[in-house]
């Protein structure tokens, strides 16, 4: 009853509070921080009293709007597959985020309780589990559509999706040789371990191509520039081209939430997770023997912040790079995936297999 | 020999030329061997026809010519950049022709289009349907026993859909296909029969896409069908005419100089250079020649108006390629432009700047230092965009090898501009047949060499740059303008007459003009005198002298009354400038009034669009909307 209550309470606070937010921000944050690359001011006109917020009443306005737009169900639709299609999508893109680990131990009224809400030790198996389901919601809403764009969508994001996918799997094959783990709990504490007594042992730092390898692919994954092909708004203008009101907020909020959890993955498996460097279970000892000592509580609070700068970041990059680049070909995308991006991880196995013979 | 000789050695009677007051080389065709004379004139004459410019036709069923009509066909020579007329009259009881559809391509288009608009037909055409109206209208609106302002319901009448069941409606989709089968339109009755017997894997089947005309990147305006194997197209088909206005018609009711403002919203990204082509056309009808300030004025805002259509086209193009900050860059600079612009014309798009003889205003006194710093903003833009995505990879990528036209399938569909000019062919208006001073300034043209978007956007972006250059020496050379009146002494501001005048000095005003300005509220006269020609049956007068002298009085009444005006003579001239997107010409014929009996639009981007489709047929979906943003379409000149 107690662990029930334990995984709620940590269900509410970081996917309620946190990731859900931070998916709303985000969609403010793709106007704003585009506009500012794009010498614009962007949003700016929804207010509240007269209250402008910078534009931030904008997520309300689209929320309510969503809501209360007619969904529309086009004839020679598939009813049942197409109402339930944006439902699948938006629950595997939140059902992710389970795996995550957004802190280590927090010690409360005596009980431990590690932040992470399912703590299941095969993490990325459910990783992988749960990205190979996202494509369902897309492939279904597509071809329950009716609609021959909605099918090229379907078929562009089917063949994209798991293409990347084994890129994604076997990137992350170096990190588990490395870490010799599977757990993403035991993945982040490991990377806080030091390297010649003075380097944090990031996976960005032992595993660099698997980085870039896992990044791009992870973005692929997403569906967003430069590998937006199924959406491909100007020319067969998505998978959704038929959805409206919230079916259509559904996927859109699934893009929201899949760039977070790529993100979420990539900080977990490359940057750390939620180490802060040189900070342990009682605070903080730095190489040169200097030592500050922490209550738990800071500890945590102090790597729950690390975690979400580090997402925060990372979101920013995607940002940048979704508004500077053109878009790929449907066959280009298959050229990378499958011609550079799986090579390139195979190598990174080889590589990561050598080191690490030699190293013993 | 020359042309002449040499077409009535080979066509005796059935060739003769027709004398032409403003220099144009026409010659009348009897129509049953127009196939032939075109044949003889694309491939044996010395110089060789070989480019046609355009097709159209005339009703001359006012003027009393007979027979009613005749089918004009513009030929161009492409190695001595000469224009010929030829001129085929059909009568109205037999309104038929042979098609030159097997010579050059993009007849196809303008045949349709002669015969949607006429009802004249060309025997042999593989394809006569409509073109810019739709299917179910009835007659031929061009006619001039068409009234101008007559209506007809604008679709078919069917039961519309009832939403009920959604069997009902597949079964109803299933029955179109089998109806269009037997007698749809030829294009899908095609289709469907090679779907039925498909060669090679029986388990694919191709399918159709109907692309437009509501989706995001045809414009809303454009249709194209599409036949596709998988990603990639098999065969396209476009239907165009969503966005016609019926422009040629409406110009025949109004006067001559009130075609301007419809001319703004033919290519609407590059308003100034319709205005100018226009204009050209009218004036060569008339024989005057406007003032030099006038003609580096119209070559300024030309080039301005060029480089906003270039930086839109490419801005747009990126844009749907998902490059959208490379867009907004673009745009910003535009805005400039069009601030600019509208400093001097007082609008940002229906600018209606350019009058038959000169121009509607002068620059103001901080043009040059404002068009100097919009120059400076337009290439630091240049340079981002170059770095955003010449190099860029994926852009790179996208576009090299896709949409590619060769040199003689350019030549076959009458394409001109930086579309023709990405075939590697050295062909530019402003060069081949310098008008206006193009001839003064020192420009390149930039051409490429494989014809693909990649080749096309280059261009683009190197003509900017030209265009930037060609402002600048425009700017340095701009001329006074010739200030013809006799200042001394004989002008004097008009308050300062009214002034004389209460204190009795009458005789001394006898001898005097008055100075005032069109709205009498400043003196700011000059302007005016410098930018329009001495050419009274053209040129409104002066307010001074409309105001001071009855001769001003009546010359102003003529020119502005309903039945009088602007009247050339009786004649037909074809005037073209370089438009952003390839030869712009205007086909005018007066018949003496002051109404415009014909005017014709050769817009760059129908024959463009009439090629289209060899652009993208092998290419995928998504090369479509790249190659499309590269034509650069504006539905505006395409449709009329």
């Amino acid at each position: 009853m107690q662990a029930l209550a334990e995984a709620a309470g940590k269900f509410v606070f970081f996917i309620g509070l946190i990731v859900l937010n931070i998916a709303a921000i985000l969609t403010w944050v793709e106007r704003k921080q585009s506009a500012v690359m794009q010498d614009r001011i962007g949003a700016n006109r929804a207010t509240i009293f007269g209250i402008r917020m910078l534009g931030m009443f904008h997520m309300l306005a689209d929320m309510l709007k969503l809501f209360t737009k007619e969904f529309f169900i086009p004839m020679g639709a598939r009813r049942f597959v197409y109402l339930l299609a944006p439902m699948i999508s938006l629950l595997f893109a939140l059902v992710g985020f389970a795996a995550i680990p957004f802190g280590d131990t927090l010690i409360l009224g005596g009980r431990e309780i590690p932040l992470q809400i399912a703590n299941v030790n095969i993490g990325i198996l459910y990783i992988f589990a749960v990205l190979g389901m996202a494509v369902y919601g897309v492939v279904l809403g597509a071809w329950a559509s009716n609609n021959n764009y909605a099918l090229l969508g379907g078929l562009r994001a089917s063949a994209q999706m798991l293409s990347y996918e084994v890129a994604i799997g076997v990137s992350l094959v170096g990190v588990i040789m490395v870490y010799q783990t599977v757990d993403l709990m035991e993945i982040a504490r490991a990377q806080g371990q030091l390297l010649w007594g003075w380097l944090p042992q990031w996976g960005i730092l032992l595993q660099p191509l698997g980085f870039l390898i896992f990044m791009t692919a992870g973005i692929a994954e997403t569906k967003r520039i430069p590998f937006d092909a199924p959406e491909g708004e100007s020319e067969i203008v998505g998978y959704f081209i038929e959805y409206s009101g919230m079916g259509f907020g559904m996927y859109f909020l699934t893009d929201f939430l899949e760039t977070i959890l790529i993100a979420s993955l990539t900080v977990t498996f490359f940057l750390g997770g939620f180490q802060v460097p040189y900070l342990y279970a009682d605070g903080f000892h730095f190489p040169w023997g200097q030592a500050i000592l922490l209550p738990n509580i800071a500890v945590a609070a102090l790597q729950f912040l690390s975690f979400l700068i580090k997402l925060i970041v990372l979101l920013f990059i995607m940002m940048a790079i979704r508004w500077t680049l053109p878009r790929f070909r449907y066959d280009q995308i298959m050229h990378l995936g499958w011609k550079i991006l799986l090579p390139a991880s195979l190598i990174n196995i080889l590589i990561t297999a050598v080191v690490l013979t030699i190293i013993g | 020999m020359t042309l002449k000789e040499q077409l009535i050695a080979r066509f005796g009677e059935d060739v003769t030329p027709e004398p032409s007051r403003v220099g144009d080389e026409v010659y009348i065709v009897h129509r049953n061997r127009i196939f032939e004379v075109c044949q003889y004139l694309k491939e044996s004459t010395n110089p060789k026809y070989d480019f046609l410019m355009d097709l159209t036709a005339v009703d001359y069923l006012h003027t009393g010519t007979k027979p009613r009509f005749a089918v004009i066909y513009q030929l161009y020579s492409m190695s001595t950049h000469r224009r010929l007329r030829l001129k085929a009259p059909v009568p109205e009881s037999d309104p038929i022709l042979p098609t030159v559809v097997p010579l050059w391509g993009v007849a196809n288009w303008f045949e349709r289009e002669v015969w949607d608009m006429f009802g004249i037909k060309f025997k042999g055409h593989p394809d006569l349907r409509r073109l810019l109206m739709y299917d179910e209208f009835k007659g031929h609106p061009l006619r001039k026993d068409y009234p101008f302002n007559k209506r007809q319901p604008l679709v078919k009448n069917t039961e519309p859909y009832e939403d009920t069941e959604i069997l009902q409606y597949l079964q109803r989709i299933k029955q179109d296909e089998a109806t269009q089968r037997d007698s749809g339109p030829e294009y899908l009755r095609d289709f469907l029969k090679r779907r039925e017997t498909f060669e090679g894997d029986r388990s694919t089947r191709s399918f159709l896409l109907n692309m437009g005309p509501s989706h995001p990147a045809m414009h809303g305006v454009i249709h194209i069908l599409l036949e596709l194997d998988g990603e990639y197209v098999r065969a396209a088909d476009l239907g165009i005419g969503y966005l016609h206005r019926a422009f040629e018609k409406e110009c025949e009711v109004v006067k001559w100089g009130q075609v301007f403002p419809y001319t703004d919203r033919l290519n609407y990204v590059s308003p100034l250079i319709n205005n100018v082509a226009y204009a050209m056309a009218v004036e060569k009808l008339l024989g005057i020649e406007i003032t030099e300030r006038a003609k580096y004025i119209r070559v300024i805002m030309s080039e301005l108006s060029r480089i906003t259509d270039h930086l839109t086209c490419i801005a747009a193009n990126a844009m749907e390629l998902g490059a959208m900050t490379a867009f907004l860059y673009f745009i910003e600079a535009r805005e400039e432009l069009y601030n600019l612009i509208e400093e001097i014309t007082g609008a940002r798009l229906t600018i209606s700047y350019v009058r038959i003889g000169g121009v509607k205003a002068d620059f103001t006194p901080d043009f040059p230092e404002r068009c100097t710093s919009a120059i400076k903003l337009v290439r630091e833009k240049l340079k981002e965009v170059h770095k955003l995505l010449t190099r860029n990879r994926i852009f790179y990528d996208r576009m090299v090898g896709t949409g590619v036209i060769d040199k003689d399938t350019a030549l076959h569909y009458g394409f001109t501009g930086p579309v023709l000019r990405s075939t590697g062919i050295d062909f530019d208006v402003r060069k081949a047949n310098p008008y206006l001073v193009y001839d003064e300034f020192d420009f390149d043209v930039p051409y490429g060499e494989k014809g693909d978007n990649y080749d096309r956007y280059l261009c683009r972006m190197e003509e900017i740059e030209q265009s930037c250059r060609i402002v600048e020496q425009a700017l340095a050379k701009l001329p006074g303008g010739p200030l013809n009146v006799d200042h001394e002494g004989k002008i004097i501001p008009a308050h300062v007459m009214a002034d004389y005048g209460k204190f009795g000095k009458t005789h001394e005003l006898l001898q005097m003009e008055a100075v005032t300005d069109p709205t009498l509220s400043g003196s700011n006269a000059e302007f005016y005198r410098k930018i329009y020609p001495d050419a009274k049956a053209v040129v409104l007068p002066r307010k001074e002298v409309t105001y001071s002298s009855i001769e001003g009085m009546m010359n102003h009444f003529m020119l502005v009354m309903e039945g009088v005006g602007i009247a050339p003579e009786p004649g037909e001239a074809y005037a073209a400038v370089e438009g952003a997107n390839g030869e712009l010409g205007f086909f005018v014929v007066s018949d003496g009034s002051d109404h415009a009996y014909r005017v014709r639009v050769r817009p760059p981007c129908f024959t463009l669009m009439s090629g289209f489709h060899k652009m993208i047929e092998g290419d995928q979906i998504a090369d479509v909307i790249a190659t499309f943003g590269t034509i650069n379409m504006i539905a505006g000149e395409l449709d009329r």
